[in-house]
């Protein structure tokens, strides 16, 4: 491992990920029944980076393959094709370098499913640290959870005597207790009420800043989106249609698709839609450019070939069009 | 359909910005509904003197957080309270007519046919073992006495009017061989089949894709203009309340702390509770300041503070806050529970 080059590569590569679900009956069903094979293309071709510090969000539609991605990244389910590097080191390498420094660690979306009903808080944070001597891991709990916002006192509790968004803390206290500096974050506000979605997104910022964390943040909601993205990523049917820094994605996108999505969002400002159909299963995706059967731009090549992915866009017509942003929305609406 | 936002509203909206209507005018009209659940420990108050009133052709939106009493206030208005849960005063006006003291079996052939409603997941609506077809025919049976091929006729125009491709194919599915979407536009279907004067949909849009929302919302707000009904909609998104509610009605521990029209609520809040919780939403826009918190949580029916519910997570709370409990006040055409707008309150408390 060499030393100096930490600050000049990206903090978290990503490349030519992809994984596919294999929803086939088995082999003799499909004989005796003539059924055909099942391939689910849950993400397909996906490359991006992500700069130290920086939030890296992934948005797009149910069945998009945000989940798939995060899982992969987290190490929850293994990589079928692709290289996932951190620090310029394949993330394997990176997790044997030592036992204390898991390099990447998770928040889920439910923290009533992700913490043990049956350890308390101060087991729940400390196991990423299991290996530290008592004295020292129960200090380092009582100061996350500080941290986060709860009391020291809080580690001798069951997480039932938390409520959601105090739960959330303690998953965050969690994946910060080995100083990962790497964190995915899979709809981490989705299962809170506002103000506690306000009071999370708050801490997350905070901590951010104050320790340089990259996030690799999921979520299907544009405003939170808008709130702690620097970089989005727009997902379609498993392939990235456009990668850009999150103002000039809301201000000027260039795929049809990510113009769709901002239409969409429910307020005061948004126009009667010309929103077309749904997305197409995954089993079955559309040929050429999957989203050809829902966009209002598409002209013939789009139904035969499958836009590369060029300068931040997979769209064969992304030079010609001229997509309005949220800026001219607002302007509309007055 | 391109038509503008602005324009949208006009036509949906002809009482947006209006004051309350008068219970003669009114679609609906509720007074001092206190809701109770009896418990070993005594009853808890889970509705605290609720009052409001929908005019015909309105979308009242109702937000607030989980527990705040949105999704009890639909269920008593529908009177689907089920023991030990008890509708223990005040009154719920339909059109007119008083239904909060009507027996079950009077209740029943109103709810369905003057009353539709709209739940979060299309599947507690829907029977998985009948087409939709069936569904739509056997309610407008029961409902408006149709025949069943009259009424599979009409299902199809219906399934066409919500939206559903190919209706005439698809009135012969069953509910799991179509999307959520889908199944949401079955629903409503199945809600306005008997052309009801009031919706109630309880976060109709919630489990759904936000391009499918969009879609579902458009449809609401077509509903609502096409047929002059009046809906009340359940709701934590304020996105979705702004987009296509008229007035909205903020709750908080069971009580209504704040209503008026969507415009003023959402730019404009009076209650230091709604205003937190609009400043608590993140929005399209880069406002480049962190989101309002709120300190502290919603507390529990079981050990709701005295005076103002609120006072204890209030940051311009006052010693009245802590004992006397607001009344709701006019202020203009909004109607607010909050001593700071009463005469009485210190003169920099605002």
């Amino acid at each position: 491992m060499t030393e100096s080059p930490r600050a000049a590569e990206p903090h978290v590569t990503v490349s030519h990920l992809r994984h596919h679900f294999d929803l086939s009956a088995g082999r003799l069903a499909r004989l005796v029944s003539g059924g055909e094979r099942k391939i689910l293309r849950a993400v397909e071709d996906v490359s991006f980076s992500i700069e130290r510090g920086e939030t890296f969000a992934l948005v797009g539609e149910s069945g998009s393959g945000k989940t798939t991605i995060a899982r992969i990244l987290a190490g929850l389910t293994p990589t079928q094709l692709g290289d996932i590097r951190i620090d310029g080191l394949p993330v394997g390498a990176a997790r044997g370098r030592s036992a204390d420094s898991a390099e990447i660690q998770m928040v889920f979306q439910d923290p009533y499913a992700s913490l043990n009903p049956r350890w308390k808080v101060g087991r729940i944070i400390g196991e990423p640290i299991r290996h530290l001597p008592a004295e020292e891991r129960d200090t380092r709990v009582a100061e996350l959870l500080e941290l986060v916002g709860l009391h020291a006192q809080d580690a001798a509790k069951y997480p039932h005597q938390f409520s959601g968004g105090q739960r959330q803390r303690i998953a965050i206290a969690r994946s910060l207790s080995a100083n990962a500096p790497f964190l995915v974050c899979d709809e981490p506000t989705s299962a809170l009420d506002v103000s506690v979605q306000a009071q999370i997104l708050n801490l997350m910022r905070q901590l951010q800043g104050q320790f340089g964390l990259t996030y690799l943040f999921i979520s299907h909601n544009l405003a939170v989106v808008r709130y702690m993205a620097t970089q989005i990523g727009v997902l379609y049917l498993g392939r990235l249609v456009e990668v850009a820094p999150a103002a000039r994605i809301f201000s000027a996108p260039r795929h049809p698709y990510t113009q769709m999505l901002l239409e969409a969002v429910p307020g005061r400002e948004r126009r009667g839609t010309a929103i077309k159909g749904e997305m197409p299963s995954p089993i079955t995706p559309p040929t050429g450019c999957p989203f050809h059967p829902r966009c209002p731009h598409v002209v013939d090549i789009c139904r035969r070939e499958v836009p590369a992915f060029q300068r931040g866009v997979a769209c064969h017509r992304a030079d010609e069009l001229q997509l309005p942003g949220t800026a001219e929305r607002e302007a509309e609406a007055l | 359909m391109t038509v503008h936002a602005s324009a949208r509203r006009a036509t949906t909206a002809p009482h947006a910005g209006a004051a309350e209507p008068g219970p003669a005018t009114a679609a609906l009209d509720v007074r001092d509904l206190v809701v109770e659940f009896d418990t070993d420990d005594g009853p808890l108050r889970a509705l605290d003197h609720v009052s409001f009133s929908i005019a015909r052709g309105e979308v009242l939106g109702v937000v607030g957080e989980s527990g705040a009493g949105k999704s009890l206030t639909g269920m008593a208005v529908s009177r689907m309270i089920q023991p030990p849960g008890r509708i223990a005063g005040g009154e719920i006006w339909l059109a007119g007519k008083r239904i909060d003291q009507l027996p079950r079996g009077e209740m029943r052939r109103i709810r369905g046919k003057r009353i539709g409603m709209i739940f979060q997941d299309p599947m507690t609506s829907l029977n998985p073992l009948f087409t939709v077809g069936d569904q739509l025919a056997e309610t407008m049976g029961v409902h408006l006495g149709m025949g069943r091929k009259a009424g599979r006729r009409r299902a199809v125009d219906l399934l066409d009017e919500v939206g559903v491709p190919s209706p005439s194919d698809r009135v012969d599915a069953y509910p799991h061989e179509l999307s959520g979407g889908m199944r949401q536009r079955v629903v409503i279907a199945l809600a306005m089949c008997a052309e009801p004067e009031l919706i109630i949909a309880d976060e109709p849009t919630t489990a759904l894709d936000v391009a499918v929302q969009a879609q579902i919302l458009d449809l609401l707000a077509r509903i609502c203009r096409d047929h002059g009904t009046s809906m009340m909609l359940v709701t934590h998104d304020m996105g979705v309340i702004a987009d296509i509610a008229d007035r909205v009605a903020v709750m908080y521990a069971g009580r209504m702390v704040e209503i008026g029209s969507c415009a003023e609520v959402t730019d404009a809040a009076l209650h230091p509770y709604s205003r937190g919780l609009m400043g608590a939403i993140p929005t399209l826009e880069d406002r480049g300041q962190p989101l309002v918190q709120i300190p502290g949580t919603m507390p529990r029916l079981s050990a709701i503070p005295d005076g103002c519910s609120f006072h204890p997570r209030c940051d311009k709370a006052f010693a009245r806050c802590r004992t006397d409990r607001p009344e709701p006040l006019a202020v203009g055409d909004r109607r607010v529970a909050c001593h700071l707008y009463d005469d009485l309150a210190p003169e920099d408390a605002q």
